[in-house]
């Protein structure tokens, strides 16, 4: 009788284990507008995790005649926790603390030529929580 | 508390991740698009870089040539 062999079953993705130490690169909206984040994540426990995130975020746009630039630079830190893999989707509930430096400038030329300019820097202190 | 919700694209490899929360507090952020926090990107897992490296020779599919299959006749 010949022997039964079992078939091996494929890796499957999703399913390993959440690592010690992670770094990413995000891109989206981190502050007042669209920008990349750079991440970095350590895991003393399985579930369990600290993470520090540096963004920056820029826009221009066209106002009142003017061409206004608004740019940011955010850093901070965050909790982690990893709830267990669900068809090797990973949910983490995340609470984040950061600063951030804003800037605002606003350039127009006006009928005599000359060019006005506004600025204003701005910092402080936000969270972010999900929803 | 707010979610960050990823996906391993290979084993031991790069991991697809989306962060989605709210800013609040007196920082700009807080006040634009209603304190939308939301990003979106890639995690590697930096434990084994070896298997890293691993995966990302299964994500491109690249497969090391063997020794005596190159050039011969």
């Amino acid at each position: 009788m010949a022997p039964r062999v079992r078939a091996q079953a494929p890796a499957a993705t999703g399913t390993d284990k959440i690592s010690f130490v992670r770094a990413g690169v995000f891109l989206g909206r981190s502050g007042s507008a669209i920008g990349p984040t750079l991440y970095v994540e350590v895991n003393p426990l399985r579930w369990l995790g600290v993470c520090a995130v540096a963004a920056q975020s820029q826009s221009t746009s066209s106002e009142a005649g003017g061409v206004a630039d608004d740019w940011d630079f955010s850093s901070g830190f965050c909790v982690t926790a990893h709830a267990p893999a669900m068809k090797g989707f990973v949910i983490s509930p995340f609470a984040q603390v950061g600063y951030q430096n804003n800037h605002e400038r606003f350039a127009m030329r006006l009928a005599d030529g000359d060019l006005y300019r506004d600025g204003d820097n701005e910092h402080g202190g936000n969270g972010s929580w999900g929803r | 508390m707010g979610p960050m919700i990823e996906r391993a694209i290979v084993k031991n490899g790069p991991r697809l991740a989306v962060r989605i929360g709210r800013n609040f507090g007196k920082g700009p952020a807080s006040q634009n698009a209603d304190g939308l926090y939301a990003v979106a990107g890639v995690i590697l897992p930096l434990d084994h870089p070896v298997q890293l490296a691993r995966s990302f020779r299964r994500l491109t599919g690249w497969k090391p040539a063997e020794p005596g299959s190159a050039g011969g006749h």
